[in-house]
């Protein structure tokens, strides 16, 4: 159980504080619920460029990083598809260190032109790092678009292509910035050996005058049922050919998305997994094979990635995926897998609740899909589901016309 | 309530890094056992680390399979059912390779720690190393091996390794992808009898260690007597390195891989920790001066850093950096450019300040909890230290002044001296670098 408090202030920033006496160590997380979902068709790739200047200097702290690391800290970002999470650590007696860098850039940016030049630079050079100089690398910038056809998941965080991030500009770069981040759409997330009440005075010091911004009301296009099997085969420089499934599922907050995440256990997480045990070390089929979901606030995919040997062909090895979809699908799992896969989830669930900077990440992550509390349900939950449901809910997602293959071939 | 955005709040005292010496138990069969014991969560994590490191190996490749194939099978148990029991048991498991070690560590709830162990205990007494096993293995890696090899990074990461120390000594060997049709069940074999003795190994519990798990570890591994070891295992070799640079050209690639670096002086050298301040106000933190210039000037490139890799016999010291390949040439005149700065200039109180704030808060982080001091007394006593060593670095690099740096950056910091190594494209491809 992990405890914690929480409170709103009057400009809506929800805070939540949970206290650990053991570290020295002060963890600080906060989330702006914006993410590439909220970008526009034209405009890819924006909410990630954004958080690359959220480092570019605020009215009264022109880098953010020499004042924090003066201070012992140390800290990263990083952007998904709905929301934009920014998150610190440093030496507990620095605390107010957190709070006057943190509430600086909420209140106001400095945007500086050089700053953005620069960092569309360091985005393309991370773009071609991780998505076009390595094999394999676009895989996610083709099977998205297979996968969606109107849903903004449609397209990667990191952006459809290198022009939409070589065109922002400033003006736009304002906008952005005065409709998501503010207070009433963000959440702070404090874990270390702090007081309660000395994080509530905080708060309201540094967080408070910042001004509410706008209600945000978005609803994103619902991406309209796949009626048919859909498949892309594309030819590139790499070393062996693969296969890349997608089928669509239920959002995070629903509970099927739980009978998901433990099907891709099931398939996948651990050496005793079906895909690892038949298709790698049984047959031979793949050399590596891994499934998992995306566990995305909107309906997101569950995804199977498999490297093919030498010696099988993209039939075999499509025709052996499916073969496994269609066993979850017809037969119940076994108790003893039941249990393992319950067993293996407390296992995780309890060791993320080891370090401070998880327990900051995760309780507001939480609290971002609703009630951060609901990751003290989590286990609950899990041990909740039947093996009927998750019969019941594999029968439904592995349909065929479900399913968007990507066979990546070697040239 | 009046506040000044525009003031940063005042920092407070540097706290004393909490960190007694592990207590140590020793078994019955001699293994020393570490024990770490500061958790709130019912959680243990267990080190084992043997003498199995890539450097004692007599053949590429066998100290990586031996350690990757423990879990696959042993003469009761077959591959399956020791991840079966392993994975319904909820164990985390993972391996880990160094030029010195090979280990092994299990992250598990204490509750279920009394049905891991009987397993690991046979994973270190009776693999069997089974042919099918092996050839499985061996294909499936040889596949990923053939897959990172295209990735600049990686090719750069292993012909560095052979700049640095010799292709042909214990350190600068790397794999190749023939190496990997000549392992054979019996290099196995004998590697494992040789290496994972008692007497080559040693303990880390950390977590929430309660004393029934402290005589379980010995019920399970301390009445290992070891077998008796036939043949030698390999001598270590050192060769004599002259400086070379590197160019090895790879067409169509976006990115150009840097590598530039050299052998250094190692922990126990009394300039070591000044070289680390260097090092730190070099490359070693996201303000250092190789980030702003390359990339938050430039934008030349995602991320460089500088570092200092310690072995038992041998040290080098390095900067890696992946650069959009159109700008190879420009960003090694500014790495050199920042190499020359440390020699030129002294470095301002200002920022020496930040850096040491930097790196103790570094040290704090890396003490946080148990799992986490398990990481640093793993490295220390790796290098025969231990955790008293971290502390009076720690001291020592606090009190490192302008003059002092400039001093040793003369010493160690000659850029002429450095290997560069480019795998990717240059301007002109015949460049002496």
């Amino acid at each position: 159980m992990i405890k914690f408090e929480r409170f709103e202030l009057s400009n809506g920033l929800k805070v939540i504080a949970h206290r650990d006496p053991t570290s020295p160590i002060i963890a600080m997380n906060i989330i702006y619920k914006v993410g590439s979902r909220d970008e526009s068709v034209r405009r890819t790739g924006f909410a990630h460029l954004f958080e690359h200047l959220m480092f570019g200097g605020s009215t009264n702290i022109p880098k953010f990083d020499i004042p924090l690391e003066k201070a012992g800290g140390e800290n990263n970002a990083f952007t998904n598809s709905d929301f934009t999470n920014y998150y610190l650590t440093l030496p507990k007696n620095n605390l107010e260190v957190a709070f006057w860098l943190e509430s600086d850039r909420m209140n106001n940016l400095a945007f500086s032109q050089a700053s953005l030049d620069v960092q569309r630079q360091v985005v393309i050079e991370e773009f071609k790092q991780n998505y076009l100089n390595q094999p394999y690398g676009d895989a996610y910038l083709l099977l998205k678009p297979l996968a969606y056809k109107k849903h903004p998941y449609r397209w990667n965080t990191i952006g459809k292509e290198i022009s939409h991030i070589e065109k922002a500009s400033m003006n736009y770069v304002k906008s952005f910035y005065k409709k998501y981040y503010n207070p009433n759409n963000a959440i702070l997330s404090i874990a270390g050996d702090i007081s309660i009440s000395e994080i509530e005075l905080l708060s309201k010091k540094w967080f408070e005058p910042i001004r509410k911004g706008k209600d945000i009301d978005i609803l994103y296009p619902n991406e309209p049922i796949q009626t048919k099997q859909r498949k892309k085969s594309v030819f590139r420089n790499v070393p062996q050919n693969a296969i890349y499934m997608a089928w669509h599922m239920p959002k995070r907050a629903d509970i099927r998305f739980y009978h998901c995440d433990l099907i891709s256990d099931i398939l996948s997480n651990g050496n005793s997994s079906r895909l690892f045990r038949k298709l790698v070390k049984e047959k031979s089929v793949f050399s590596e094979i891994n499934a998992f979901v995306t566990g995305d606030l909107d309906n997101g995919l569950f995804i199977i990635i498999g490297k093919l040997m030498d010696n099988k062909t993209m039939d075999m090895g499509v025709e052996a995926i499916n073969n496994e979809i269609n066993i979850l699908s017809t037969d119940l799992i076994s108790k003893y897998e039941h249990e393992k896969v319950m067993n293996k989830i407390e296992s995780n669930l309890i060791f993320s609740q080891i370090s401070v900077l998880s327990k900051a990440m995760n309780l507001g992550y939480y609290e971002l899909l609703g009630d951060a509390e609901k990751w003290n349900k989590e286990l609950e939950i899990y041990r909740s589901i039947q093996r009927a449901d998750i019969l019941n809910t594999a029968c439904k997602i592995f349909q065929a016309k479900n399913q968007n293959t990507l066979l990546y071939n070697r040239l | 309530m009046h506040i000044n955005r525009s003031k940063m709040p005042t920092t407070g005292k540097h706290i004393q890094l909490n960190i007694s010496e592990p207590n140590m138990v020793i078994l019955d069969n001699g293994i020393e056992t570490y024990i770490i014991d500061e958790g709130e969560v019912d959680f243990t994590r267990l080190d084992f680390v043997f003498n199995a490191g890539s450097a004692i190996q007599n053949k590429g490749l066998i100290a990586e399979s031996t350690i990757q194939l423990l879990a696959d099978g042993t003469n009761t148990m077959s591959s399956e059912d020791i991840a079966k029991k392993l994975d319904f048991h909820g164990a985390i498991i993972d391996t880990n390779l160094t030029k010195d070690k090979a280990s092994l560590t299990l992250y598990s709830l204490n509750k279920q720690l009394p049905k891991l162990l009987p397993i690991l205990k046979d994973m270190f007494e009776n693999a069997s190393f089974e042919e099918y096993e092996l050839s499985n293995y061996i294909n499936r890696k040889r596949h990923q091996f053939s897959l990172n090899i295209d990735k600049v990074k990686f090719k750069a990461m292993l012909e560095f390794n052979k700049l640095i120390f010799g292709s042909d000594s214990s350190y600068g060997r790397v794999k190749e992808l023939s190496d990997y049709d000549a392992v054979l069940r019996q290099d196995l074999v004998s590697f494992y009898n040789s290496q994972y003795t008692p007497q080559n190994t040693y303990i880390i519990a950390s977590g929430s260690v309660k004393s029934d798990t402290i005589s379980n570890i010995n019920k399970y591994f301390g009445t290992n007597q070891g077998k008796p070891v036939i043949g030698s295992i390999n001598k270590f070799q050192v060769v004599d390195v002259t400086s070379i640079n590197k160019f090895i050209k790879k067409e169509g690639s976006l990115q150009s891989a840097i590598r530039i670096g050299k052998p250094v002086i190692g922990k126990q050298h009394q300039d070591y920790n000044s070289l680390i301040v260097l090092n730190t106000i070099l490359g070693g933190y996201f303000g250092s001066r190789l980030m702003s210039n390359l990339r938050e000037q430039k934008g030349f490139t995602y991320g460089v850093n500088s570092y200092i890799m310690n072995y038992q016999h041998g040290n080098y010291w390095s900067i890696a950096t992946e650069v959009n390949a159109d700008h190879t040439d420009e960003a090694i005149d500014e790495i050199r450019f920042e190499i020359n700065r440390l020699m030129n200039e002294k470095v301002s109180n200002t920022e020496l300040d930040i850096v040491k704030n930097y790196i103790y808060g570094t040290y704090l982080r890396s003490f946080d909890g148990p799992l986490a001091k398990a990481e640093r007394f793993r490295s220390a006593k790796d290098l025969d230290l231990n955790f008293e060593h971290y502390v009076s670095s720690l001291d020592e690099m606090m009190t490192q002044t302008p003059k002092q740096l400039h001093t040793i950056a003369n010493e160690y910091c000659n850029y002429e001296k450095m290997i560069v190594l480019v795998v990717g494209k240059t301007k002109n491809d015949n460049i002496a670098i």
